[in-house]
């Protein structure tokens, strides 16, 4: 066994607070109780039981240390240090307010900072622990592979072949198990007359259960997965089936009919699936089932690539060293590849890379983008830095005007020491009073977050995690903590080198060097405010230009029904097509119908084996392919390049006397094409027959900006799950979806009736950018009010030291103009110097995020002026208000009050 | 101050002293309070009641050799002193007088 060891840093920080007699002992007590723990509850719990355990050690003044020494303290008597305390909060708490206008500085700036920092904690620590439910989730792996092609890379993929799993583990001793599924789009289960949709589901394997933490309510895990035609449900979907009187538990057992033919069981019932697994699911199928109705071709099969492969390596196995071995794997089972020039590359991706890391094309998962997460990590740093820099300026300006009181406690007898801890004291006071205020104000403002963001966070989940083991809530107080002993280190610092009696005569200066150390301090807080806001005009101005993007087609006013799966694609179905279509232009007020495999957004299927008939050095291409009406261009108003566009009379009830096609711009430099008419007339090899090339269309986005556009091959068919776009008049209205509805279920009865706008549906794909910018919105807005804030706060103290200058300039004969400028310019300078060092962050940090989408704006330099332009415009607002109102004063008024 | 006084905790500390006889240490205490009183109580309560005890003079300590499962720490085994004995006595006593006055009707009055 391991040799496992309690956490270090507790001892040593035990070892340093606990009486050092008495601690020989309680190590050994508590090292005692932690072997037992370990053997009992596990490494993890017994970790931090022993934490927690020691630190409540602390609690006893007869352990601590210093209960029969001064030394190394001056505190003097506990007694009396407590009471020193209690005056220090007194005298903050009537300092604070005193002085409103500083104290509401200080707050807004703090509680802003904190809640804008938390909640962005949230976030981070939601995305980040995603699947860690799973007990051995750091063991776990997904399989994925790299297709290549004469050395191009054609496919970036999660699915791979049926006979993976089961070979890996036959073949590699670290490979201790597998579980494999597939998965399937969106389809209808019958529970008797009942049909209910069912959009995410998949075929697991027999080993499913074992493998992932995916806990079964009723039913019996050992078998629920083992025959063909069975099905789990998760409890949230089962309760939708349940008949008055019904409990889930009685589902168990009960027939259901899936995809509107297969005859299934309900083997069980599964907890609803955690929001934070990348996996999610309403149904499990058995994959015995698949096994079953593909006449046992998963068996076998090293080419059909549609299945999703998880792998757990044996404990402490390094994934390199199986990675490595899996270029042998991929020749010994892939031997006809030599020939075509292809090749496979299977990598392992760790289970906690799949929701943040993953770039791969047909995703089962639910996935975010790692980078967006570290990139607002980065934002809450820089808004708690900002915030706290603010603060730190704002006490030390504070500290200065209370030199009198320092004074005086110096000259009665306090030490160094004491200083430090009263500004400690006042630094405690306002910063637990603005976290107060700002979780108030989280809990308050959780639902607009959520809804914002579309997440389920909460703030109690933040601190009930852990990151190490050690509960976040302790590396929290810690931080909190240590960045308050620095910040109130610098106002204390500058005020003890005041010397008694000059403090107490009223001379005193603030030293050259820590009016530097502010300014800089400004500096950085404006540079951080200037990356936040270039940043949040960037965001706006990429998603502004992916909206304003010429798509090459039109999708307006376009509603989209769901094919009729529950009816058989057979020859009654393709004949009665052209009387469907015709009876619905029939109704007043549309336009157009047409049907296609796969709308805009969706990805598309793939053929590997592609070659030219009249040139076979071309071969072995890979391209989408996508079936459609013929009237689908025309539809979508597509151009065409050459050739003509797809017939009716290049449909054909038989698949095998289909052969025309349509190819999009994008394929002609694969199959060596020099242009688009010399295309035309030409057979390429798709699905393993030759089809003509009739006529080639212009580049439109079938997927997303977020892609590149690929090659597409067009081919004239229909089938029972296509999609059935219905094309209506500008300001169409429900009536006229509802007549088009009552069409459809006339020919297709049965089946349900589901449809989407066409325009909302490809923007969804875009749901996650605008969340982005919303949220940078919000968080660049508390930035900038934040710094603001600090300079505001700035500017008022550097005024009223300068009154009496102002005023003798003014009997002098200087006018307003010439004293903003005297006041301004050294502010106007740090904006500058803000400018130039916040330049190249936000260069690097926009850049790092626009590599996501394939079709960008570039970073642009006004952009990123803008920014700074306008935050130096707020600033010299500011400066001006203030200065002005100085200004305009009656010289005589502040010269008198000597 | 407390003084001398006992507290209830500080009581049963003491009588499971007195019966792990030369064996007392910090776990074990904290075992038998969990095992014969039902007491869900953490080791650095023990050790501050221990302390306790040691300042009122009721226990004396001494060190046991190293052993293994203390990552090579030595125990602080806890003896009574006779003032520990006599306190513990004193309070047997008492309270033997005090259950000796209770009339056999305050706990049955129906008979």
């Amino acid at each position: 066994m391991r040799d496992v060891q309690p956490p270090k840093w507790i001892n040593r920080l035990l070892s340093k607070m606990v009486n050092e007699q008495l601690w020989e002992n309680i190590e050994g007590d508590l090292h005692e109780i932690f072997l037992e723990d370990l053997a009992d509850i596990g490494e993890s719990k017994a970790k931090r039981k022993y934490i927690l355990n020691g630190l409540a050690f602390l609690r006893f003044n007869k352990l601590r240390k210093g209960k029969n020494s001064l030394q190394g303290s001056f505190l003097g008597k506990k007694q009396h240090s407590m009471d020193l305390f209690t005056n220090y909060l007194k005298v903050s708490w009537r300092d604070l307010k005193r002085h409103k206008t500083f104290t509401a500085i200080n707050l807004i700036g703090l509680v802003t900072g904190f809640t804008a920092c938390l909640m962005i904690l949230e976030y981070v620590f939601y995305e980040t622990g995603f699947d860690s439910f799973h007990p051995d989730y750091e063991e776990t792996y997904r399989v994925v592979n790299d297709r290549y092609q004469q050395g191009n890379l054609v496919q970036h993929g999660t699915i791979t072949y049926p006979m993976v799993g089961p070979a890996m583990v036959a073949d590699f001793p670290e490979v201790e198990s597998y579980t494999r599924m597939t998965v399937g789009s969106r389809d209808y289960v019958n529970r008797g007359e009942n049909v209910f949709m069912i959009e995410n589901y998949l075929w697991a394997d027999e080993h499913f259960l074992d493998f992932f933490d995916f806990p079964l309510l009723h039913g019996d895990k050992a078998t629920a997965l083992d025959e063909p035609y069975e099905v789990l449900l998760t409890e949230g979907y089962a309760e939708r089936l349940l008949k008055s009187g019904e409990t889930t538990a009685d589902l168990v057992g009960k027939p259901l009919d899936v995809f509107g033919g297969f005859h299934c069981k309900i083997s069980g019932i599964l907890d609803n699936v955690p929001e934070n697994s990348h996996l999610q699911f309403d149904l499990l199928l058995s994959f015995e089932s698949m096994v079953e109705r593909s006449n046992r071709a998963t068996e076998t099969s090293w080419n059909w690539s549609d299945f999703y492969h998880y792998v757990k390596l044996k404990k402490g196995t390094d994934r390199h060293t199986v990675e490595a071995k899996l270029a042998t794997f991929s020749n010994k089972y892939f031997t006809s590849d030599e020939i075509s020039g292809g090749e496979e590359k299977f990598w392992l991706q760790p289970l906690n890379e799949a929701h943040l890391y993953s770039d791969f094309e047909y995703e089962l998962g639910k996935t975010s983008n790692g980078k967006i997460v570290w990139l607002m990590l980065l934002v809450a740093l820089m808004i708690v830095l900002i915030a706290w820099i603010n603060f730190m300026n704002l006490s030390t300006s504070r500290a200065v005007e209370r030199a009198k009181e320092v004074g005086i406690r110096k000259s009665l007898g306090a030490l160094k020491g004491h200083l430090f801890y009263q500004f400690l004291s006042e630094a405690l006071l306002i910063n637990g009073l603005a976290l107060l205020f700002s979780l108030g104000i989280i809990v308050g403002l959780q639902d607009f977050y959520n809804d914002l963001t579309g997440l389920p966070l909460s703030i109690f989940m933040l601190f009930s995690s852990s990151i190490n083991n050690i509960p976040f809530l302790l590396i929290f107080l810690f931080t909190l903590f240590t960045c308050l002993l620095l910040v109130s280190a610098h106002p204390s610092h500058i005020l003890s080198r005041f010397k008694t009696q000059e403090v107490i005569k009223g001379k005193y200066f603030v030293s050259g060097n820590s009016i530097w150390f502010r300014k800089m301090l400004v500096v950085i807080q404006f540079a951080a405010a200037i990356v936040l806001i270039s940043g949040t005009i960037t965001v706006y101005q990429q998603i502004d230009y992916m909206q304003k993007q010429d798509l090459g087609m039109d999708m307006g006013n376009t509603v989209v029904f769901y094919g009729p799966r529950l009816s058989n694609t057979d020859s009654t179905f393709i004949s009665g097509m052209p009387e469907f279509k015709s009876q619905v232009m029939g109704i007043p007020g549309v336009l157009s119908v047409t049907t296609s495999g796969r709308v805009f957004s969706m990805q598309m299927s793939r053929d590997f084996q592609i070659s030219v008939v009249n040139n076979p050095s071309i071969k072995n291409l890979t391209s989408n392919i996508m079936a459609i009406d013929y009237g689908f261009m025309e539809h979508y108003d597509i151009d065409l390049l050459a050739g003509r566009l797809l017939r009716k009379n290049d449909h054909h009830i038989d698949w095998r006397q289909v052969h025309n096609l349509l190819i999009n711009e994008s394929s002609l430099k694969q199959y060596g094409f020099p242009d688009a008419r010399s295309a035309i007339g030409e057979k390429i090899v798709v699905s393993n027959r030759p089809w003509e090339i009739v006529g080639v269309v212009e580049d439109f986005h079938q997927r997303t900006l977020h892609t590149s556009i690929e090659p597409i091959v067009f081919m004239p068919y229909y089938g029972n799950s296509h999609y059935y776009s219905v094309k209506m008049v500008e300001g169409f209205s429900q009536k006229e979806v509802q007549q088009v509805a009552d069409v459809y279920q006339k020919f297709y009865p049965g089946n349900h009736v589901d449809y989407f706008y066409m325009s909302d549906f490809y923007n969804q794909a875009y749901q996650t950018d605008g969340k982005v910018k919303n949220i940078a919105q919000v968080f660049t807005l508390m930035a900038i009010v934040i710094a603001v804030l600090g300079l505001y706060g700035l500017v008022l103290i550097t005024i009223s030291k300068r009154t009496k200058e102002i005023a003798v300039r003014k009997v002098l004969g200087a006018n307003i103009r010439q004293m903003l400028f005297i006041l301004g310019k050294d502010f106007i300078a740090l904006v500058g110097l803000a400018i130039l060092i916040s330049l190249p962050i936000s260069y690097y940090a926009l850049n790092q995020w626009l590599e996501n989408y394939e079709y960008r704006i570039g970073i642009q330099w006004p952009t990123m002026l803008l920014g700074a332009i306008s935050l130096a415009i707020i600033s010299l607002l500011t400066i001006l208000v203030q200065a002005g109102k100085i200004a305009k004063n009656n010289p005589v008024d502040s010269l008198k009050s000597e | 101050m407390k003084g001398k006084h006992l507290g209830e905790l500080e009581e049963i500390v003491l009588l499971i002293v007195a019966g792990l006889y030369d064996n007392a240490y910090g776990v074990l205490i904290k075992k038998e309070l969990e095992e014969q009183c039902n007491r869900k109580i953490t080791i650095s309560t023990v050790h501050n009641v221990l302390q306790r005890l040691q300042e009122k003079d009721y226990l004396s300590s001494r060190h046991s050799e190293p052993t293994k499962e203390r990552g090579g720490k030595r125990k602080l085994l806890f003896t009574l002193t006779v003032a520990g004995q006599n306190v513990l006595s004193q309070s047997k006593d008492l309270r033997d007088k005090l259950w000796s006055n209770i009339p056999s009707i305050s706990f049955n009055p129906q008979s």
